[in-house]
C-alpha cells in the first residue's frame, strides 16, 4: 500500500520515532482536538471514524449528529401510519434521534436528495419521536418542508402542525428558520403565524418559500414587525424587572459552551446547559421570500401597510418569484403592486443587500435547458401564460432610491416588473456603492437595453457581476475585464466575445473565483480582429504537448478506427483516425468542422484564450459557454467555441489546479472527453487523496491491469510533488456523440470517473 | 508597541502588538495586566514551534477577527486551505502537531482550523483500521460493539 511521505514518517518512523508517536497519540486524544479535526470529514470518513475507538466514536458521533437530516417522507409517512410495527432500524432511527436532539445544531426536516426521494424510501421514522417536548438547547438551525402527498389528512396535517412549533418553541437558540410551505396539505396548519410566534429571540434569519402573491407582503412584515416588537418589550421587562447586581450571561458564551466534554474512554458526553437568555434578543437580520408558483386560492391575508407602523431591521431582503396570476388582477390597479414593495422597502430602512430577481438562474441547467438566453426566453413565455407582469410605476425607482439609499448588493436578475428606465435610474444611483449587481436577463425579453454612464471607475466597488443574456452589455464585460480590479465574481453567459477581443491585454480583474463567458472562436482567424502576437504558438510546437505522451495506453487502442494509408501522414494518429471516422460517416459540412477538432488555423487564439485564463489563479469555479446546438451546427457560422484539447491549450489551464473546484463547460464540442484529455484532467486536475484506495480500478475490464497499476503510482508520485490540485466537479463533458465516437466518448468519461471517484462528473444525457 | 514573549526554552521573541493579539490569549494577558515591558512566559510552546506561531500571525496580522459564530455552524465549514497556509503547514508530522498544541493553548482559532483539516486530509477516505494505524490508536470495542457500530452506520447512512 502507497502511503504519503507524513504517513510514512508515523508508521515506519526515524530515528526519534518514539517521541513522535507519543506527541501524536497524546495530540489525538485530546476530545477537544480531535473534535476540531473531525468537523472537517465528510459523512463517509466520518462514519469510518465511529469504529476507529471509543473517544473517536464518541467524538466522530457528535460532529455527525450536529447536522441532521430526517427525509420528509418519513415524517409524512408515519404521519399516515403511526400504529404500524417498526423494524430494528426504524426503532434505532427514532432512539437515536431522540438521544441526539440535545446535540443537534442543524436540523433538516423534509428534505430533497438523491436519497430522499418522495416515497421512494422504506425508511419510516415514528413520528411520535418528534411529538415529546424534546428541548433542543443547542438547534442553531431549523429547516422545515417540503412535504408532499395528496393522502395526507388535517388532522394528520395539525399533528405536523403541533411538532414543529414544539420544536421551535424548544429551541431556545435558533438563529435560522427555513420554513417551506407543504404542498397539499392544509397550509394553515402550521400557520406561519404560529411558528413565528414559538421561535425565540435569537432569530437572525428567516427564509419562508410558500405559495405568497404580493398582497402578502403585508402579512410577512406584519409577522416580523410584530416578533421584532415582542421580543423588544419582552427584553425591556426583563431589564426592568431584574435587580441590580443579578448575573446575567454574556451573549458571546454561546458558541464557547458548544464544545462537547468527553472522558478518557469517550464513553460520557456533557453538554453545558444553556439558559433562555433575554439580554440575547437579536433584530432579525434577513428575510427571504420566495414564492412558488401557484394556482390555487390566496391561503394567506392580505394585510395593508398602513394598519401597522413597526420598521424591520433586516440588513437583506429577498423577494423572488413573485406571481401575479391573471385572475388575481381583476379589478385591480397595477400601481398597487409598486405600493405594496414599497410599503415594505420603506419598513427597512438599514437594507443594504436587495434581491428583487428571480431565481431561474439557480436552476438553470444547461444540460437540460440548453443555451442561457434560450432557456430563459422559453422560461419566460411559459410563465406568460399563466401570471402576467405588470411594470411598475414610472417613480417605483426613485421611491426605492430613497426607501433604501444604503444599498450595496441590488439583484434584480430575470426581473420583468422592472422596465429599461427603471434600471437605468437604479444603476445611475446606486452603481457607485454596489459591491453586487446582478442584471442578468434584463433587457433580453423586451430587446431593450439599459444604459450605464462609462466611467473608468464605475466598477471600483464591484466584487460581483452578472451581466448574462444581457447582449446589449458586452462592453461593460470589456471595461469589467480592464478595470474591475476587484471583482471575484464574473458572470456573462450567451454574450458571444470573440477571442482576439479577450486576449492580449492583461485583465485587471485578477483575483476572479467565479468565471462564466460564452466565448467565440472565429474559424477563419483572418477574418477576425487583429490577434496579439504574443508567443504565437501553433500546436505542433506546443511545448507542453510535445512533453505529453501516453506511457501508460490507459485506454484501448482498439476501440479507434484504424486509420488509412491515405490520411495525412504528419497528422497525429489521433487525428487521422478521426479524419476517418468523419470520413467514413459524415458530409462535407461535418468534415470541415471536424477536421477543425483537435488542429487548426484558429489553434494559437484558442491557446492564447487558455494562457489568458491560466493567469486567474484564484479561479474556483469556470463556466465555458459554446453555441447552442442550433448554432453549433449552423453552417453559416463564422465563430465555433473553444475545444479545450491538448492541441488547443488544456494544458496550459494547469495553472488553475490549485483552486479550481468546478469546471463546467457546456454547449462546447466533446472533445475535452478525448481519451488523451481526460487522461489529462486526471493527472493534473483531479486530487487522488488515496488513490491505492480505489478499489474500482480493479473491476474496470476494459484496461490492462498491469498498465493501471503503473498510471495509478505514477498519480501518486506526482501528487507527492506537487501541490493539491483542488478539482471536484467537472461538468458538460458532452457524450451527445455528434461524430459517431459515442462509445469512445462514454468510454472515457467512465474511465475518468473510475480513476477519479471522488470527481462529480456530470454530463448530459441524449 | 513591541510584546516580548518568552518560549518554553526561554527564548525571547519581540513582536508588535498587532501580531501578539492574534493570539485570544496573549490578548487577553494584555488587556488583563496593561501595557508592560515584562516579558509574556509561554510555558507550553518551545522556540521552535513559537517561531512557527509568530511567522503565521505575522502573514495574517491585517486578517479581520474571527467570528466565533460562522466558525462554528457546521453547515458553513469549508475544507479549504489557503495557498499561502498550505505551504506553511508542509512541516513535519511532529511539528505539525505541535503548532496544532499551541493553536489550541495561544487560543488562535484560525491557525488551530488549518491544523486541523491539514490533518483531516490524512485522514479522508481511510478505513478505520488504517487510520488507527496512523495514529498509533488500540481499538478498545469488543467485536459485538465494532459490528453493532457497522450495523448503525449502515443504517445512518440509508437513512
Amino acid at each position: 500500500m502507497t502511503t504519503s511521505p507524513m504517513e510514512n514518517e508515523i508508521s515506519h518512523g526515524s530515528s526519534d520515532e518514539k517521541r513522535r508517536q507519543g506527541i501524536d497519540v497524546k495530540t489525538m486524544r485530546m476530545p477537544e482536538i480531535l473534535t476540531n479535526v473531525l468537523q472537517f470529514l465528510d459523512y463517509p470518513t466520518l462514519y469510518s471514524c465511529r469504529t476507529v475507538s471509543r473517544l473517536w466514536n464518541s467524538c466522530s458521533t457528535y460532529v455527525l449528529t450536529q447536522d441532521y437530516v430526517i427525509g420528509c417522507q418519513d415524517i409524512a409517512k408515519a404521519l399516515l401510519h403511526e400504529d404500524y410495527e417498526l423494524s430494528d432500524k426504524q426503532q434505532w432511527a427514532i432512539d437515536h434521534f431522540q438521544q441526539c436532539s440535545p446535540k443537534i445544531r442543524s436540523l433538516t426536516l423534509g428534505h430533497f436528495g438523491s436519497k430522499h426521494k418522495f416515497f421512494h424510501n422504506s425508511d419510516k421514522l415514528n413520528y411520535t419521536s418528534l411529538r415529546p417536548a424534546l428541548f433542543m438547547k443547542n438547534l442553531l438551525s431549523l429547516s422545515v418542508g417540503p412535504i408532499a402527498d395528496i393522502r395526507i389528512t388535517p388532522e394528520s396535517s395539525l399533528l405536523l402542525g403541533e411538532a414543529i412549533c414544539s420544536l421551535v418553541r424548544n429551541s431556545p437558540k435558533l438563529e435560522e428558520l427555513t420554513y417551506k410551505d407543504f404542498y397539499f396539505t392544509d397550509l394553515t396548519n402550521p400557520s406561519l403565524e404560529q411558528i413565528v410566534e414559538n421561535v425565540g429571540p435569537c432569530l437572525r434569519k428567516v427564509i419562508l418559500e410558500g405559495p405568497f402573491l404580493f398582497g402578502n407582503l403585508g402579512y410577512l412584515t406584519k409577522l416580523f414587525c410584530d416578533r421584532d416588537q415582542r421580543w423588544q418589550q419582552q427584553q425591556l421587562q426583563d431589564q426592568q424587572s431584574q435587580t441590580p447586581g443579578s448575573p446575567t450571561v454574556p451573549t458571546n458564551s454561546l458558541a464557547a459552551t458548544l464544545v462537547p466534554t468527553f472522558d478518557e474512554k469517550g464513553q460520557s458526553s456533557t453538554i453545558p446547559e444553556l439558559s433562555w437568555d433575554r439580554t440575547a434578543v437579536h433584530p432579525l437580520e434577513e428575510l427571504v421570500i420566495h414564492c412558488m408558483n401557484v394556482s390555487g386560492p390566496n391561503v394567506y391575508p392580505d394585510i395593508d401597510f398602513d394598519s401597522f407602523q413597526a420598521q424591520l431591521p433586516i440588513r437583506s431582503l429577498t423577494l423572488s418569484d413573485f406571481c401575479v396570476p391573471y385572475s388575481s388582477m381583476a379589478g385591480e390597479s397595477p400601481l398597487s403592486i409598486s405600493s405594496l414593495i414599497l410599503g415594505i422597502l420603506r419598513r427597512c430602512p438599514a437594507l443594504e443587500e436587495l434581491n428583487f430577481g428571480t431565481s431561474f438562474l439557480s436552476t438553470y441547467d444547461s444540460f437540460t435547458d440548453g443555451d442561457f438566453s434560450e432557456a430563459l426566453t422559453k422560461h419566460v413565455n411559459q410563465m406568460s401564460d399563466f401570471y402576467d407582469t405588470p411594470k411598475l410605476d414610472d417613480d417605483f425607482a426613485t421611491e426605492l432610491i430613497k426607501a433604501c439609499p444604503n444599498l450595496q448588493k441590488l439583484d434584480i436578475g430575470g426581473n420583468e416588473f422592472l422596465t429599461i428606465d427603471h434600471v437605468d435610474e437604479l444603476l445611475s444611483n446606486y452603481m457607485h456603492q454596489l459591491a453586487s449587481l446582478s442584471v442578468w436577463g434584463i433587457g433580453l425579453i423586451d430587446e431593450e437595453s439599459f444604459g450605464l454612464e462609462l466611467q473608468p471607475d464605475i466598477f471600483y466597488n464591484l466584487t460581483e457581476l452578472d451581466l448574462s443574456g444581457s447582449l446589449e452589455q458586452k462592453h461593460l464585460i470589456y471595461l469589467a475585464l480592464k478595470s474591475a480590479r476587484n471583482l471575484k465574481r464574473l458572470w456573462a453567459l450567451s454574450i458571444p466575445l470573440e477571442a482576439s477581443t479577450i486576449v492580449g491585454y492583461d485583465w485587471a480583474c485578477t483575483e476572479l473565483e467565479s468565471l462564466a463567458l460564452h466565448i467565440a472562436i472565429p474559424l477563419d482567424p483572418s477574418s477576425s480582429e487583429s490577434v496579439p502576437e504574443n508567443d504565437n504558438q501553433d500546436t505542433d510546437h506546443c511545448p507542453l504537448v510535445e512533453q505529453y505522451n501516453d506511457p501508460y495506453g490507459i485506454m484501448d487502442e482498439d476501440i479507434y478506427t484504424s486509420s488509412s494509408a491515405e490520411d495525412d501522414k504528419d497528422s497525429k494518429p489521433d487525428a487521422d483516425q478521426d479524419n476517418h471516422m468523419c470520413r467514413s460517416y459524415f458530409g462535407p459540412r461535418f468534415r470541415k468542422r471536424f477536421q477543425h477538432q483537435r488542429s487548426s488555423s484558429n489553434t494559437p487564439i484558442q491557446i492564447e484564450v487558455c494562457k489568458q485564463l491560466a493567469k486567474l489563479t484564484h479561479l474556483r469555479e469556470l463556466k465555458l459557454e459554446g453555441p447552442s446546438q442550433g448554432g453549433l451546427w449552423d453552417s453559416e457560422s463564422e465563430v465555433e467555441c473553444m475545444k479545450l484539447t491538448m492541441e488547443t491549450g488544456l494544458p496550459y489551464l494547469e495553472p488553475l489546479k490549485r483552486t479550481l473546484e468546478k469546471l463546467d463547460v457546456c454547449q462546447l464540442e466533446e472533445q475535452i472527453s478525448g481519451r488523451r484529455e481526460t487522461e489529462w484532467i486526471a493527472r493534473h486536475f483531479y486530487h487522488h487523496r488515496h488513490p491505492q484506495l480505489h478499489p474500482r480500478l480493479k473491476v474496470f475490464t476494459r484496461t490492462d491491469p498491469i498498465q493501471r497499476e503503473a498510471f495509478r503510482d505514477e498519480l501518486v508520485d506526482v501528487y507527492k510533488k506537487s501541490p493539491m490540485p483542488s478539482l471536484r466537479e467537472l461538468r458538460g463533458i458532452s457524450l451527445s456523440g455528434e461524430h459517431g465516437h459515442y462509445s469512445e466518448l462514454h468510454m472515457n468519461a467512465e474511465w475518468l470517473q473510475t480513476v477519479c471517484p471522488t470527481l462529480s462528473i456530470q454530463f448530459p444525457t441524449y | 508597541m513591541t510584546i516580548t514573549l518568552t518560549s518554553l526554552d526561554n527564548v525571547e521573541f519581540k513582536v508588535d502588538k498587532d501580531v501578539a493579539e492574534r493570539s485570544i490569549l496573549i490578548k487577553n494577558m494584555i488587556d488583563d495586566i496593561g501595557e508592560t515591558d515584562a516579558p509574556i512566559p509561554l510555558p507550553n510552546v518551545s522556540s521552535a514551534v513559537l517561531t512557527k506561531v509568530i511567522e503565521y500571525c505575522e502573514h495574517h496580522r491585517h486578517d479581520p477577527p474571527q467570528v466565533q459564530d460562522e466558525s462554528d455552524d457546521p453547515r458553513k465549514r469549508s475544507n479549504d486551505i489557503e495557498e499561502w497556509d498550505m505551504k506553511f503547514m508542509q512541516v513535519d508530522q511532529e511539528m505539525l502537531f505541535e503548532i496544532i498544541l499551541a493553536a489550541n493553548y495561544l487560543d488562535i482559532k484560525p491557525l488551530l482550523d488549518v491544523g486541523c483539516k491539514t490533518v483531516a486530509n490524512i485522514i479522508k477516505g481511510k478505513t478505520p483500521e488504517e487510520i488507527r494505524k496512523v495514529f498509533n490508536i488500540v481499538n478498545d470495542f469488543t467485536p459485538e460493539e465494532e459490528a453493532q457500530i457497522k450495523k448503525e452506520n449502515e443504517w445512518a447512512e440509508d437513512r
